[in-house]
This record gives structure tokens, C-alpha cells and sequence, in this order.
């Protein structure tokens, strides 16, 4: 049996810092200390929930969820990300793909998958880079998108799959990346919900993950933006960790950066 | 702030701008040339994506306002005014934080 060791919620976005110096370095700080508390676990592998920015997954092909299954991945670079490659975990992957199978979720295995920097922004600057990965993706692209309920049952995948299949040894850690609020290019664009943020993010340290998914995407959406559906990455997260609770590590509103970003580690179960 | 104006989603969420836009726009990141051949022949190159003449003056505003006008998916509009805004594309980068990156690497 593997074990989920750590699992956190974070944002997957950063921004030039100029004008707004002290809140980028408040966030660049908070990655940070979320990736130290996530490495105290000492994880063997991350499993890195995100959506996809249409660099894989756009209107050519509409897959609800992906999982990459190749041996090491090529980020886009996007955002003047590194093109530096990340070692990925096929052993994991192969064990999620088949529980999920038996689960009832047919998830699109990618032998090839580009990260772009909803992948890539945790891993830099949480410091978790030089672990192996499983991209996990949920398309929010394109409706029907996967509701918040199937996220959180699929959160229950992942766990089994970890406890189930893999070694002993092998201990995984959960990033679910995305959000807050943000609308992009839709009425409000730019705007930023500190409630909703802030509520998301308390529901969480509540080991309320459950409330918040039975809440429904069109009410996340309302909330928190057309972006801010992210958050079921986040909800993911805390459901294979069994989560029962957590602790904010950061929150800035950063309208100028469209959007509100925070981070939150689970408490594992 | 960058934008201003936006409406591009039905209340489903569906995007409506015809997909031969939309294919244009995702192929940028994908078919190696295609955003200098998007510069350098503009013609040419929304030709070969079948755009009508209305698509092409949205494509060469390249304003917020007249993608949304066509109802384009939201990321892709992103994408575009990224790909041809040099100032949205110093914004969304994080080109300041590399040195630190690689230091504590």
C-alpha cells in the first residue's frame, strides 16, 4: 500500500510584480512555505490536479479528464516557464487509471502531455520540481464540464488507487491548483470576490470539501468566475486526503493579476 | 486594467465563434511558424483557415472588445492577446521570478 502523506489546495498563476511588489512577494512566500510543509512529508511523488489552458486540451479534442502516464514531461513554456523537463510516475498513473476504471471514470491516458503553468507554477515555486509527477487534468473548457461531485469522487479514486496498488514505500503528495475567483474574459473580467474566496478557503479548513461540492458548479461559478470552477481541483485534493480540515497559508486579492489566489494544506487523514 | 469590455458566453457557457476561428487561434501554440506567418502574411494565413471577412478584422484588431464581439472561447482570447500584445505578454509571465527560482534550486 502507498499513503497520501500531504495534499494542499493552491493557486496556479503568478504574474509580473510590478505595482504590486509586496503582495506578489506575500504569495511568492506562501507557495513557499506550502511547498516546505508538503516536503516535511516527504513525498517520493506529486499528483498535480489542474485544468488545462488550451495548450493540450482545446475544442479540437474535449476529453472530461486526463491523466498523463509517460515516464517525463516538457512544459510548454508558457509564461516564460523553463522548458525543463519533470520526471513523471508511471506506476502511479497506470494504478489511478485502473481504479478508475473500476470506478466507472474513463480517464483519457496521455503519453504526451505539455505542462503549462497550472502544472508548472506549483511545482516551481512550492520547490517540488525535482519529484516525479502524475498530471491529473480536469477539463473546465468546454460544457459539460465535470460537476463538482464527480471531482470529489474521483478525489476517492485517487486514494484508492494509492492505497491499493503502489509499494509500501511509495508516498504521494496531492496539489489541487486553480482559482480563486477570477472571471476571465466574460462580464466582470478582472473582477475578484474576496468572499467567495475567502469562504471556499474556510470551508476547507473546516474539512467542509463535500458542502462546497454539493454547492454545484453553477453555483461556483456564479460565485467565483468562469476561472474560479477551479476550485474543484482544489476540492479533489482535499477528498483523496480525506481531508478533515486545513490551514490558509496565503491569500491575496490581486486584481491586477485578474484574480484571487491562496493556498491551503490539508490535514491528512 | 487591460480589459474593459467583455461578453462572449451564453448563459449554457457554450462558445459560439465558428470553430474555424477558434482553430486558428489554438493551432498558434501548436503549428511552429504560424504566429510569424500570422504576422508576416495575415491574409495569406486566415485564407487558409477559411475566416470570412469579418473574422479577419477582429483577428487584426485584436482588441478585447471585438473578440468578444465574435463570442470567442474565453482562454482563447487570452491566448491571442497574449500572442500578439507584447505588454499583456511582459504582464503574464514570470520572467521576475526566475532568478529566484533558480537560486533556491
Amino acid at each position: 500500500m502507498g499513503k497520501i502523506v500531504a495534499a494542499c489546495g493552491v493557486s496556479h498563476i503568478l504574474m509580473s510584480p510590478h505595482g504590486c511588489e509586496a503582495s506578489a512577494q506575500n504569495i511568492v512566500d506562501g507557495f513557499k512555505t506550502l511547498g516546505e510543509r508538503l516536503l516535511a512529508a516527504k513525498p517520493d511523488v506529486v499528483i498535480v490536479i489542474s485544468s488545462d489552458h488550451m495548450f493540450n486540451i482545446d475544442l479540437a479534442m474535449q476529453p472530461r479528464f486526463v491523466i498523463g502516464m509517460s515516464d517525463q514531461y516538457t512544459p510548454v513554456g508558457d509564461m516564460d516557464i523553463p522548458r525543463i523537463p519533470v520526471a513523471g510516475h508511471r506506476a502511479l498513473a497506470e494504478a489511478i487509471v485502473k481504479q478508475a476504471d473500476q470506478d466507472g471514470f474513463d480517464l483519457c491516458q496521455a503519453e504526451e502531455y505539455a505542462l503549462d503553468h497550472g502544472v508548472m507554477v506549483p511545482l516551481l515555486f512550492m520547490g517540488l520540481s525535482h519529484l516525479p509527477i502524475v498530471p491529473l487534468i480536469v477539463n473546465i473548457n468546454t460544457q459539460p464540464m465535470p460537476s463538482a461531485l464527480r471531482c470529489l469522487a474521483l478525489g476517492e479514486t485517487l486514494r484508492q488507487a494509492v492505497e491499493t496498488s503502489l509499494p509500501v514505500a511509495t508516498r504521494v503528495a496531492v496539489v489541487g491548483g486553480g482559482g480563486l475567483s477570477h472571471w476571465l474574459c466574460v462580464p466582470r473580467h478582472g473582477e475578484v470576490d474576496e468572499v467567495f474566496d475567502h469562504y471556499t478557503m474556510d470551508k476547507l479548513c473546516n474539512g467542509e470539501q463535500a458542502a462546497l461540492a454539493q454547492a454545484g458548479n453553477a453555483d461556483i461559478i456564479e460565485r467565483g468566475g468562469n476561472g474560479g470552477i477551479e476550485i474543484v481541483n482544489w476540492l479533489m485534493a482535499a477528498q483523496a486526503a480525506h481531508s478533515s480540515g486545513g490551514e490558509k497559508i496565503f491569500y491575496e486579492p490581486m486584481r491586477s493579476w485578474f484574480t484571487g489566489l491562496g493556498g491551503v494544506l490539508y490535514h491528512v487523514n | 486594467m487591460f480589459f474593459s469590455i467583455y461578453l462572449c458566453l451564453s448563459e449554457e457557457g457554450l462558445t459560439v465563434a465558428r470553430y474555424e476561428v477558434h482553430r486558428l487561434i489554438q493551432n498558434l501554440t501548436k503549428v511552429p511558424g504560424l504566429l510569424d506567418r500570422l504576422s508576416s502574411e495575415p491574409e495569406i494565413v486566415f485564407n487558409e483557415y477559411g475566416l470570412t471577412d469579418q473574422e479577419k478584422q477582429v483577428l487584426i484588431e485584436a482588441s478585447p472588445p471585438a473578440l468578444a464581439s465574435i463570442q470567442i472561447h474565453p482562454i482563447l482570447q487570452m491566448l491571442y492577446l497574449i500572442a500578439r500584445n507584447p505588454s499583456m505578454a511582459a504582464q503574464v509571465s514570470i520572467r521576475d521570478y526566475l532568478a529566484t527560482i533558480h537560486k533556491e534550486a
